[in-house]
């Protein structure tokens, strides 16, 4: 039992940052993000007799982490969202203003479907390739290939009304060349 | 835009060398194309970039975990008073019944209760308190009912309420915490808030004291945040937002030591 908690423990201060990242970009709020990485190592715990402990933990976590960000998207799609009200974009001046395309393009990534957006932050903001991807989640490569097309599409739909600032905003230019 | 999936794939540099090929065709053929490209391009970079990295609180988070793991093997066992053990086995005895509720007639839920406990407390003339699996307290007031599954934490935190209750409930965003009464729903995440809803009154009245609750029944919604009160009414079924609540506070502080107390002796005797 000791044993167990001392491999949950180093899992834990390994990939928690990490972890909660990948939820929170996700479900666009950190004590959710937080409350489903707990959940995730809870589980762990309790299921640590069954667990094949020889393959690689970090891509059962990755599964396990993302899954549970999609599971409650879902189930919170249904709901009610009670945090993260976006703010509508009610700013019709033609002056150029970071904040409110930086909103805008958040918007447009929290009307993503579930799954698509989880595809999306895994390659975006993790940078993994869509074999590894396709492996974290079950399913096929082909599958996240469509996805991320899909993602594109109705990011570009949805940020159509703010292109022209988009490619002309200082916000761009900073993130460009960086 | 016919090229869509093979710009998407050289983005994001998943493009084999034969699509690579294409794509530099098409880009060859016009101005317009480039254009296209630079478009996308400055929509992915901008999109991919606002993905945010933040420092959780890793240390307090695994503290956190760790006492959910220790805590659990000895729940049963520990030390609890003598009235917060027995309690249960007296509310619970003859007050679970077996079936479908129809309660969670939720078509999601529905699947999975055929057969889970259902767990009621009807008070009559006295304030009692109620601490639920996942830690929240439920006040209960006078002449009321609450029911839950046993094993609520479990699907969503769903409990019936008949008559009036005040909640404390425990943060916890994966499963969020619905009050059915009536044909009204009360949904949180984790605030404190008082349910009139008895059964011979026209009207039911949520009352937030902290946090936020989302309060709706079949064709309406609205959000209440602290301070806030709603009135609905079943027969006219209307809603009305009440921005100050006038509701009489705090009936569930006063008389509690005494209730607890006379609640003690009752069990004490049933036990006996």
């Amino acid at each position: 039992m000791t044993s167990d908690i001392i491999n949950i423990e180093k899992l834990f201060f390994q990939h928690h940052k990490l972890l909660c990242n990948v939820a929170n970009n996700i479900v666009n709020s950190r004590d959710t993000a937080e409350d489903i990485v707990q959940d995730v190592f809870f589980k762990l715990w309790k299921n640590r007799d069954k667990m094949d402990w020889t393959v690689s933990m970090k891509s059962y976590l990755y599964k396990a982490t993302t899954n549970g960000a999609i599971n409650w998207l879902e189930k919170n799609n249904r709901i009610v969202r009670l945090d993260n009200v976006a703010e509508p974009i009610t700013n019709t001046e033609n002056k150029i203003n970071s904040e409110e395309i930086k909103n805008h393009i958040e918007g447009a990534l929290n009307n993503l479907p579930p799954k698509c957006k989880a595809i999306f932050v895994l390659n975006r903001y993790e940078g993994l390739k869509y074999q590894e991807i396709a492996d974290h989640l079950n399913i096929s490569v082909k599958t996240v290939e469509s996805q991320m097309s899909i993602a594109f599409k109705k990011l570009r739909e949805d940020l159509k009304p703010i292109l022209i600032k988009i490619l002309t905003s200082a916000f761009l230019i900073i993130t460009f060349y960086t | 835009m016919e090229n869509w999936d093979l710009i998407v794939k050289y983005l994001t540099k998943e493009i084999s060398d034969d699509d690579l090929e294409k794509l530099n065709n098409w880009l060859e053929q016009n101005e317009d194309n480039r254009k296209q490209l630079d478009r996308a391009k400055s929509i992915f970079t901008s999109s991919g970039n606002l993905l945010k990295t933040y420092s959780p609180d890793t240390e307090g988070e695994w503290d956190k975990l760790k006492a959910k793991i220790n805590e659990k093997p000895t729940s049963s066992s520990a030390v609890t008073p003598l009235w917060k053990k027995h309690w249960w086995k007296v509310a619970a005895t003859g007050l679970l019944l077996f079936g479908i509720s129809f309660l969670f007639k939720n078509e999601k839920v529905e699947e999975y209760i055929e057969e889970i406990a259902l767990i009621t407390i009807t008070t009559l003339d006295s304030v009692q308190i109620v601490e639920l699996p996942d830690n929240s307290i439920i006040h209960l007031n006078k002449n009321s009912t609450i029911s839950y599954a046993e094993d609520f934490v479990n699907i969503e935190r769903n409990v019936n309420l008949i008559g009036e209750a005040f909640f404390e409930i425990e943060a916890d965003s994966l499963h969020p915490f619905v009050v059915i009464a009536g044909s009204t729903k009360t949904s949180v995440l984790g605030t404190k808030f008082n349910i009139k809803a008895y059964e011979k009154e026209d009207n039911i009245e949520v009352a937030v004291i902290e946090g936020k609750v989302a309060f709706s029944n079949s064709n309406e919604k609205v959000v209440l945040i602290k301070n806030n009160s709603v009135n609905y009414n079943h027969k006219t079924q209307k809603m009305s937002k009440v921005k100050k609540s006038k509701i009489k506070m705090k009936w569930w502080a006063k008389d509690l030591e005494k209730d607890v107390k006379k609640l003690f002796k009752k069990i004490k005797k049933k036990i006996k």
